[in-house]
């Protein structure tokens, strides 16, 4: 994952960065920025950010047009939101309601108003969410 | 001839073993993770341009659809079977590629990257079931993790490791992983009698033919070649080769990560060219992209060679025409690389030819750290460095072409292709996969901003 350095404004970065330089000398780049991916990302080669459709899980704070972030490193819990495999589609499901329907059995049966034809699978945990205010 | 190898088996205490990982169906696979609706059903592939055919399922597979088919040749197979095509999108595949090998890289720092889709690495032989679980469990992670499906293979050379892969791909009874060097000598010769000589490692189609005519057709066969005898035909290459099938490890894992001495970038184009204009821009856009390349592997380029592929009458046969010239001073600026490719142009375009493909290559490569300085160049070095670094900034942030020199073009009538390529799902914002939450009906109760309307 590309790292999300904060960088100074261009055109006076040679000018800033020497001043900063004889000041705190060379570590400034690792110890004067915060860097999102930190805190966000546990495993960066297993997290994917995927676009929120639709606004069905607005009660778990996850809306339209958010940013969604998920790790397909971690095993989902009872209490995850995950991103499963419906139909051929990437839906966004509290995990519990996937096993209380595969518990029912697999094929032909519903989840949250959709009608399934293969068994589901789960794709990934999520995460985070992104929302802008 | 002498009848078996058996005798050369090394020592199995202390060896290490090779392992390949190589992803099933590469870039049909990184497809299916972002659509899942790809899964299950015939999926093809296409090279730049949409030419061939450059991966497909195991669905595609079964109706005759192999990996470098022009596209053209089996129009009717794909109509009728309504196989579903998709364009390369090759910044798609590098980006798995790259979460494939990082995922690796916590099983074993040891790790060669052989391509795209090929991963080699050394474990030191320890207790069987100790490995075996190891490389299932390497297995299962990478499909977690990145959701690609590879297949492990696993044994005391690079070459059999590669054919045990293969064996593992094939054989669904092996569960995508197989470990040659814990199979007895008769299971070995089992598979290795199954394998026909062209598909090992090495070999290649031309000597395929030559050992075939020989009668030697499975690995089986040529690991009890007469050594003497072939390695007149195929020299040192073709005997190592041997040796490896033998259980004699020669090719050791290649860990360089060296720069490269040589950058190429080309391009076949959409429509053939004929204007100056039009050839221009395109190789503009090329030197560009070299020097994009270059500076990610902070190298600096001396020599800058221009290359145009003529298209003649006979559908055929091509022909080609190239200009080099050396650089003053080694450089990494692309206004450097896109004047010298421009000039080399000028030299050698000729308004009567009709051009199909044209690139740029840099070599004569250098450290970027070591760059001598011009005493008369002042302070535009500096600059220009100033400018390389802002422009490959906004082209790393907001993605590859926000920002480009005038000169590489804004009509693009040659550019390649790719009418049918899925979305850039991992590094652009604007292309993320879409999750859905669920039903229109549920949406309404619970949105109350859809309610007030």
């Amino acid at each position: 994952m590309a790292k999300t350095n904060m960088n100074l404004p261009l055109g006076k970065q040679s000018d800033l960065s020497s001043v900063i330089s004889f000041q705190a000398g060379t570590e400034w780049s690792s110890e004067m920025h915060l860097d999102l991916n930190d805190h966000l990302v546990t495993h960066p080669s297993a997290t994917f950010f995927l676009r929120v459709n639709g606004n069905s899980l607005y009660h778990s704070a996850i809306r339209d047009n958010d940013i969604l972030i998920v790790d397909r490193a971690l095993t989902p819990n009872l209490n995850s939101t995950i991103v499963a495999v419906i139909d051929g589609a990437l839906v966004i499901v509290p995990y519990q309601s996937l096993t209380r329907c595969k518990q029912q059995g697999g094929s032909g049966n519903q989840l949250d108003g959709h009608l399934m034809n293969a068994e589901p699978a789960v794709w990934g945990v999520v995460t985070y969410t992104i929302h802008k205010i | 001839m002498t009848v078996d190898g058996l005798g050369q088996l090394p020592m199995k205490e202390g060896h290490p073993l090779f392992v390949l990982v190589d992803c099933n169906n590469f870039f049909v696979s990184c497809e299916r993770v972002f659509d899942p609706r790809l899964e299950g059903i015939p999926v093809v592939v296409l090279s730049n341009n949409d030419a061939c055919i450059i991966s497909r399922s195991n669905e595609a597979k079964k109706f005759g659809i192999k990996v470098g088919m022009p596209v053209y040749q089996i129009r009717d197979v794909i109509k009728s079977n309504r196989i579903c095509m998709l364009s390369a999108n090759f910044t798609l595949y590098r980006d798995l590629s790259r979460r494939i090998i990082h995922c690796l890289r916590q099983f074993c720092p040891a790790i060669e990257v052989y391509s795209v889709d090929e991963v080699f690495m050394t474990l030191q032989e320890t207790d069987n079931g100790v490995i075996n679980t190891l490389i299932r469990n390497m297995r299962q992670t990478v499909y977690q993790w990145v959701g690609v499906p590879v297949s492990i293979g696993m044994a005391e050379t690079k070459t059999l490791a590669k054919l045990s892969a293969e064996y593992a791909k094939k054989e669904m009874s092996t569960g995508g992983c197989f470990d040659l060097s814990a199979c007895s000598q008769q299971d070995r010769d089992r598979v290795l009698a199954n394998i026909t000589v062209d598909d090992i490692w090495g070999i290649g189609r031309q000597y395929g033919k030559w050992l075939t005519a020989h009668g030697i057709t499975t690995a089986l066969q040529l690991r009890a070649i007469d050594q003497d005898w072939f390695a007149k035909k195929a020299g040192v290459t073709g005997l190592r080769t041997v040796k490896e099938l033998q259980g004699i490890s020669c090719l050791p894992l290649k860990l360089d990560t060296s720069p490269r001495k040589m950058i190429t970038c080309s391009r076949s184009f959409g429509k053939p060219v004929t204007d100056l204009q039009e050839l221009k821009e395109a190789v503009a856009t090329f030197a560009a992209q070299a020097g994009r390349e270059l500076r990610h592997d902070r190298s600096l380029a001396r020599r800058i060679t221009v290359h145009c592929s003529i298209r003649t009458k006979l559908v055929t046969s091509e022909s080609f025409s190239t200009k080099t010239v050396l650089l003053s001073l080694p450089t990494d600026h692309d206004s450097d690389l896109i004047r010298a490719a421009v000039t080399c142009l000028e030299q050698i375009y000729q308004s009567n030819l009709v051009y199909s493909k044209s690139g740029v290559t840099l070599s004569n490569l250098s450290r970027a750290d070591a760059r001598q300085t011009d005493i008369f160049a002042n302070n535009e070095q500096d600059r220009l460095d100033k400018l390389s670094r802002v422009i490959d900034h906004l082209n790393t942030h907001w993605g590859y072409g926000t920002i480009k020199y005038a000169a590489t073009g804004t009509r693009s009538n040659w550019r390649s292709r790719a009418a049918l390529r899925s979305p850039n799902y991992t590094t652009h914002w604007q292309e993320l996969p879409v999750a859905h939450a669920a039903s229109s009906s549920v949406d309404r109760v619970l949105d109350p901003r859809r309610n007030d309307k």
